[in-house]
């Protein structure tokens, strides 16, 4: 097991350094570079002729003059040591500053949406599983149906005006008035967590309807098989046979595709805070893209692969926890 | 019929039906028959005769759409007095005490018989305290967690397996089918069952390591005088291991009596069939001789004798009309055929 989680963390880390020269050559792409734009802002209307010398000269302030090796080395080496992602043009300050809360925002809102999506779909799915063709199970293929035809910012428009029209809360943004301003107490932190409650849900639910899908069927699938039989010819009690046995198999495929659902809340997560508001990470990287300010979309893609990465590190983490013959084979 | 008083087992006049999509099936048939204290009766059959059927029915263990017959008993002795497990209610405490308790299963294939999530050792050591009462009456000691697996330890040794101690924590892919098999012998003898219900246990094995199974098994009977119930579709296995046995056909025995006797002497034109297909090394025959045509589908039973549609001795307008009678051919020997039915009445 110690074999499998370094080979894992080794591969992890090479992954992450690969992913990092791809972001930087993204960071390239764009035609012209900041001392530009600077440039432009700064003087264009204002009458005075800006020429090549002048922008050669902002362009040694950023530091922007220097091979793009160089500045690959600088930056990377930031980060790694001192967990700086570069200065952030557009807004004069350090990117950290610019990303700190709507990252935490993020990963808050993505842990959220992982833990609603596998404490819903996984006891559902095992109950549908274990229920097939009663009522409930036929109810329950209509409703995760409808998850995954109603499009998530409807969802999100409904609930919205389902909360302010019936429980009175604020629409969209991550406080109410009253905390906006306020210090962190246990008021603001649950004021937050009702907040972040409806994205999550919006977020959650088509991925609910799929996962309990799979659920269901892997589940059925296991229930067939004769080692359910031999544990119950054991004597063991039913409730006991169908955990230990059948349902711990039927979660894999769940486990297995956390990546993907990572993948797809990360990809719909700016139409949902565009429609609630929310201050998050892709509206705020399409913006840096407009202003060629590169080190803070480079900061946010880095943030936005690396937890896709390390995600995808804990799914095979868990998959290995849980299946044995993964383990052994040494992946 | 059998009025032994001194059967372990007694199975009257079972029926087993399932519902399923196209109607419904009988798969088993009015099967009545006795397994005694220490011995074994081998059940043979096609695939579709019903045996597994039969036997699963004695614990229990049968899919959600299958129904036993109102009328069907199966009688367990213990030393506690009898029950009947057809009236059990699903699911309760005292089934659970059978299944794995008095009454021991091993099944056809002994890699999907373990769980490959957990090790040997964990699904052993389960089913050892899952029956710590019945262990306590049979051997007068109370287990705990770390007796358990001690006791898992002596119960591999015993099967044959050699590094028990270290068997015990790997996980079922890491053993060979022969140690898979031995291992869910020791996991079903753990328990000192009074009744050991095998489905098909050596049929996926290669044939060396089948014989050393049956061997094995037939040792084990005799130290701890276990009874066994032993499904198989191999005549030659049957020879092997069973003293009695009981020959079924599409949900019913179509002939029983002492496994000898029925070798050496078949009555019923199935067992005939049954035998002819064996590949005999001192006849060296080029072909075997198949019994001819299909097992007819269990929706579509025939009228009359089940085997009248593939029996070479079928008598037209008997055979296809009414169903025969078991007929009792000495003390131990019974067949239902109407070859020898009419003599009888």
């Amino acid at each position: 097991m110690l074999r499998f989680l370094i080979q894992r963390a080794v591969g992890m880390v090479v992954t992450m350094f690969f992913v990092s020269i791809m972001v930087f050559v993204i960071m390239e792409l764009p035609p012209g570079d900041y001392a530009d734009r600077y440039a432009f802002r700064k003087f264009s209307g204002t009458g005075v002729s800006v020429t090549e010398s002048d922008i050669e000269s902002i362009r040694k302030r950023f530091g922007l003059d220097r091979p793009a090796w160089e500045r690959y080395l600088t930056w990377i080496g930031g980060i790694v040591t001192r967990f700086d992602f570069g200065p952030s043009f557009a807004f004069e300050t350090s990117a950290n500053a610019v990303i700190g809360q709507r990252a935490g925002l993020t990963v808050v809102l993505l842990l959220g949406t992982l833990l609603l999506t596998y404490l819903l779909s996984i006891p559902i799915g095992i109950y549908a599983a274990l229920h097939r063709q009663s009522p409930a199970d036929y109810g329950l293929t209509v409703v995760s149906y409808l998850g995954l035809a109603i499009p998530n910012f409807m969802l999100a428009l409904i609930l919205l005006y389902l909360g302010v029209r019936y429980f009175g809360t604020t629409v969209g943004g991550l406080f109410s008035p009253e905390y906006t301003q306020a210090p962190w107490s246990w008021g603001k932190f649950a004021d937050l967590l009702r907040h972040l409650l409806v994205p999550a849900v919006v977020l959650a639910w088509s991925a609910t309807a799929l996962q309990l899908q799979t659920v269901r069927a892997t589940m059925s699938d296991e229930l067939a098989k004769l080692y359910v039989d031999a544990a119950r010819a054991r004597g063991l009690p039913e409730w006991k046979v169908i955990l230990k046995y059948p349902a711990r198999l039927a979660i894999n495929p769940v486990v297995s595709t956390i990546g993907f659902d990572v993948n797809r809340i990360f990809s719909e997560l700016p139409i949902v805070a565009l429609v609630m508001s929310l201050p998050e990470l892709g509206e705020l990287l399409i913006k840096s893209f407009l202003d060629l300010d590169m080190y803070v979309a480079g900061a946010i893609l880095l943030m936005l692969t690396a937890i896709i990465v390390f995600m995808n590190f804990v799914s095979d983490v868990v998959l290995a926890l849980l299946d044995p013959r993964i383990r052994l084979e040494g992946g | 019929m059998t009025a032994n008083g001194g059967a372990l087992l007694e199975i009257t006049d079972l029926g087993v039906s399932f519902t399923t999509d196209e109607g419904m099936v009988r798969a088993v048939d009015g099967v009545s028959l006795a397994v005694h204290p220490g011995r074994t009766l081998g059940i043979v059959g096609e695939s579709g005769s019903g045996k597994s059927v039969a036997t699963k029915a004695v614990i229990r263990l049968l899919p959600a759409n299958a129904r036993i017959d109102g009328g069907s008993r199966i009688l367990l002795r213990r030393a506690e007095g009898e029950i009947d497990i057809a009236r059990l209610p699903a699911g309760g405490r005292e089934l659970r005490r059978l299944r794995g308790g008095d009454i021991g299963m091993i099944f056809q294939e002994p890699m999907a018989s373990f769980s490959p999530v957990y090790t040997i050792g964990n699904q052993m050591i389960e089913a050892i305290l899952a029956h710590r009462d019945h262990l306590d009456r049979r051997l007068g000691r109370r287990f705990d967690r770390r007796a358990a697996r001690d006791h898992a330890i002596r119960m591999l040794e015993r099967v044959g397996m050699s590094n028990a101690r270290l068997r015990i924590d790997q996980y079922p892919h890491e053993l060979s089918g022969g140690m898979r098999q031995r291992a869910m012998i020791a996991l079903a003898l753990s328990t000192h069952p009074s009744l050991l219900i095998a489905d098909e246990p050596t049929t996926a094995l290669d044939v060396t390591i089948q014989a050393q199974i049956l061997d094995l098994m037939l040792e084990l009977q005799r130290e701890l005088g276990m009874a066994m119930l032993f499904i198989t579709h191999d005549m030659g296995v049957i020879a092997r291991i069973a003293e009695e046995v009981a020959v079924m056909y599409l949900g019913r025995i179509v002939e029983r009596g002492p496994t000898r006797e029925v070798i050496r002497d078949p009555a019923h034109p199935y067992t005939r069939g049954l035998l002819a297909a064996l590949p005999r090394v001192e006849t060296s025959r080029r072909r075997l001789t198949p019994v001819p045509g299909d097992i007819p589908s269990p929706l579509q039973r025939p009228a009359g004798c089940p085997f009248h549609t593939r029996c070479p001795r079928r008598m037209p307008g008997l055979c296809d009309r009414e169903v025969p009678a078991d007929t009792a051919l000495d003390a131990r020997r019974s067949v239902a055929c109407h070859l020898f039915g009419g003599r009888a009445s």
